[in-house]
């Protein structure tokens, strides 16, 4: 009890020296759900790999508790990387070079610009972008096995 | 007392101003509400299959953290109080996996800083 205590009056001093840092503004689901609908309209998406936006934010969002805002930008950016690693394998499959090409250059260009504040997250993107290149998709396909079972496309 | 308080503020402020010291590793300042889940979207990437998720917090005991998949929030692991030694969040995670934090606590609500690891631990 003691300790528990002591922790307690350490937490609220604690928080009192990180004051001047500001305490991120926390969305509920419905204010989450409007940022994805709006924010998806800033991506592009391969043909066939649409993204059900109630569904993404259905499942991402926080529910009954509160996520902070902006969040939904990190989960897009997901979303939309598991879209052309998905688009540039179904271009490959039905032998579209346009596609596969066009999926190539947002899988190089565009996807290791994401989430610049996840260094490892970028480099992976630039090292499954130049696997693909030689056509070697095993980064790829990880990335989809691992992040987008949960996305329902349109 | 106010030994106590000169010791709080200095750990405060190295949360604030210290820089991750390696790729798979980097401080954390976090907040957390009593019975409240916030849900964070810092997303980490695992690049080095098999690693696990730890995490070791300046004042123990009162803050809980729980990994889950950044797009899905109903995947993820269990709450774990956290403390001031190095405790597991998760463990064997494949490579390419992105997870993000969330936490809570039954207690109060506040902030507190600490150490997490993620790739190649």
């Amino acid at each position: 009890m003691e300790r528990q205590l002591t922790a307690l009056l350490a937490v609220a001093l604690v928080a009192g020296c990180a004051a001047p840092q500001a305490q991120p503004q926390l969305v509920n689901q419905q204010q989450y759900a409007k940022a994805v609908q709006d924010s998806s309209a800033r991506f592009t998406w391969p043909d066939g790999r649409k993204p059900d936006l109630a569904v993404l934010a259905e499942k991402s969002g926080p529910g009954p508790d509160r996520a902070p805002a902006g969040s939904e930008r990190i989960v897009l950016e997901m979303t939309n990387s598991c879209a052309w690693y998905l688009g540039w394998e179904d271009a490959r499959k039905r032998g579209d070079r346009t596609a596969e090409s066009k999926a190539l250059e947002v899988m190089d260009e565009v996807l290791p610009k994401f989430s610049p504040e996840d260094p490892d997250g970028q480099r992976y993107a630039r090292e499954a972008a130049a696997k693909a290149k030689k056509g070697d998709g095993s980064l790829a396909a990880d990335y989809v096995a691992n992040n987008c079972e949960s996305v329902r496309w349109k | 007392m106010k030994r106590v308080i000169a010791v709080v503020a200095a750990v405060g402020f190295a949360m604030l101003s210290a820089a991750p010291a390696q790729a798979a590793s980097t401080t954390i300042t976090v907040p957390f509400k009593k019975d409240q889940i916030t849900w964070f979207t810092n997303a980490r990437t695992i690049t080095v299959a098999g690693s696990n998720i730890d995490a070791r917090v300046a004042l123990g005991g009162v803050m809980q953290l729980a990994w889950y998949k950044c797009g899905d929030r109903n995947t993820r692991g269990s709450f774990v109080r956290m403390e001031e030694t190095r405790k597991h969040v998760g463990t064997n995670f494949r490579a390419g996996t992105k997870f993000c934090l969330a936490s809570n606590s039954p207690y109060t609500e506040g902030t507190v800083g600490g150490t997490l690891w993620w790739s190649g631990n």
